[in-house]
């Protein structure tokens, strides 16, 4: 796919017309990264706006014992990087950003799509909206590490991602929900005695959804 | 310190009377200069009178003028000598300006006369004016050589009398010298202390860790100097003491959270077991989820406290303190 098509077919630039979008290609660039690049460190600077066109990236800061601590998942067609001041010509990153997945990420000049689009207020709203994504990921982690307990967490990663949590190592998820590996198996254990869900060859089937939204809400 | 500070004491002492001393020297040097000045002074104007004298029996018609000026102030300086030598006090000095006082006399008689019989003209009067001119010569030799043997006294006296002081002048000097360089050997060892706790109170403060404290090691025999270090060094001690109970101290923490883990484990056990396959308790489940997440909690604390230890070991000192 050429880079034209590639911002046509994404949500994001949905409200540009052709020549907007002809005017963007004009400075965006493709890249592809392999599985464990690491794509940004904390507090680096960058001048690209980053879209992650396909794969999977995640966001995670190190504390000083060197203990890797998980913020959030990136999905595909969604913003890699972080917008903290719109003044600003230059962006800076609040953490670290590895590659999960062999991906696909656009880049795009951020002088130049300022001075084009934002300062001419064009795709404004689309750029609040992922901002706004971005604020709801990090009131779930806000959940996630304040509020919620263990089995909260198990129950709000099952019932919001199953998917991913099929996918990942026992250890890794429990590194994303931050408690041990041995809390991570009482849960199951207890989740699976109550018929809540059921684990056949190590993947989980969920057979009480309800009862397992009543747990994250409770 | 005490031998500092009476070193001290006795230096700026010291100063004071070398200053007063100094001041008292210059004093005299002073007066006897004056003197010297007006000995000489009277030398120059016998010769001037002299001078004069030979001047006008060449020359008749000259002005006396000149002559009168010089015998006037020879007078005059004569007054000031006698008021400086009645301040010397010596008494062979006096005798000596009684002798020259005569020869003065007799000499100003002479040039008196010869003032008088100049004015006669008569070959009788040229013939006493030739004796009076040879005789005045004379008299001024001896009154110049009285000069001499004045100054010759007046300079044994000078000496006689200022020996004493000069070496206590160069006494009091050389002491002074010596307790200077007594003085800075002291200070030097308390500068070499000072430097070094200043360097080891800014390494402890710079540094970001605590790591490798090291006492302060004083080599000289300063009692004060010794009794800092002592107290330094014992503060660091302390600091390093109070680290490694710290460590200790987590190292039960966390010993007792392992155990206090066990036992909830086991709760967790009896809570499976009073469970009902069939029926769900919700009490039970609440308990149990409360346990789970207790595990968790001590778990994590566990692991904190872990890390927490190694940071404090990190920072205990490798260095064993030694009293002195």
């Amino acid at each position: 796919m050429s880079i034209k098509e590639i911002l046509e077919s994404l949500e994001f630039f949905r409200s540009l017309d052709s020549e907007g979008i002809e005017l963007l290609s004009s400075f965006c660039t493709l890249s592809t990264y392999a599985n464990e690049y690491i794509l940004h460190y904390e507090s680096e600077q960058s001048q690209n706006l980053e879209f992650l066109i396909s794969g999977l990236a995640r966001s995670y800061k190190i504390d000083k014992h060197k203990n890797e601590i998980f913020l959030y998942y990136i999905y595909e067609n969604s913003l890699l990087t972080e917008i903290e001041d719109f003044k600003s010509s230059t962006l800076n990153f609040f953490s670290n950003i590895s590659i999960v997945e062999d991906s696909l990420v656009l880049n795009i000049d951020y002088q130049l799509f300022k001075s084009n689009f934002l300062d001419k207020e064009k795709l404004c709203l689309e750029l609040s909206c992922e901002v706004n994504t971005r604020s709801q990921k990090l009131q779930s982690l806000i959940n996630r590490e304040f509020i919620y307990d263990s089995v909260q967490k198990v129950s709000m990663m099952l019932s919001s991602d199953l998917e991913m949590f099929n996918k990942l190592k026992r250890h890794d998820i429990s590194l994303i929900l931050h408690i041990q590996p041995a809390t991570l198996s009482r849960v199951l254990n207890r989740l699976k005695r109550n018929k809540i869900i059921d684990i056949i060859h190590g993947q989980i089937k969920i057979l009480d959804l309800k009862a397992l939204k009543e747990i994250v809400n409770d | 310190m005490t031998k500092i500070k009476v070193v001290g004491v006795i230096i700026f002492s010291l100063s004071i009377l070398l200053a007063l001393l100094s001041s008292q020297i210059s004093k005299h040097n002073s007066a006897n200069n004056d003197f010297l000045d007006i000995v000489n002074a009277q030398k120059a104007f016998t010769q001037d009178i002299a001078k004069n004298i030979f001047f006008i029996y060449r020359y008749r018609k000259t002005s006396t003028n000149e002559l009168d000026k010089s015998i006037k102030a020879f007078i005059k300086n004569m007054k000031k000598k006698e008021r400086l030598i009645v301040q010397e006090g010596a008494i062979n000095i006096s005798n000596k300006l009684e002798d020259i006082t005569n020869v003065w006399n007799k000499y100003y008689l002479l040039v008196q006369k010869f003032r008088d019989t100049k004015e006669i003209v008569s070959p009788y009067a040229n013939i006493l004016l030739e004796n009076l001119v040879n005789e005045i010569y004379h008299i001024n030799i001896k009154l110049v050589m009285e000069f001499d043997e004045l100054i010759k006294l007046h300079n044994i006296e000078y000496e006689n009398q200022h020996h004493f002081s000069k070496i206590l002048q160069y006494t009091l000097f050389i002491t002074l010298v010596i307790l200077l360089i007594y003085l800075f050997t002291q200070l030097k060892s308390i500068i070499s202390f000072m430097q070094k706790f200043l360097s080891t109170s800014k390494n402890i403060i710079t540094n970001s860790t605590i790591k490798e404290l090291k006492p302060i090691i004083v080599e000289d025999n300063n009692k004060e100097a010794q009794l800092a270090s002592k107290n330094f060094n014992l503060l660091v001690q302390k600091i390093n003491n109070s680290i490694e109970n710290s460590s200790i101290s987590i190292e039960h923490s966390y010993n007792s959270l392992q155990h206090v883990e066990s036992h909830i484990e086991d709760l967790l056990e009896l809570i499976y077991t009073m469970q009902d396959d069939k029926k769900i308790d919700k009490e039970l489940t609440k308990k149990e989820d409360a346990l789970i997440q207790s595990l968790e909690e001590l778990t994590t604390s566990t692991k904190k406290l872990e890390n927490l230890k190694q940071d404090l070991d990190s920072l205990i000192s490798i260095y064993t303190l030694k009293n002195k």
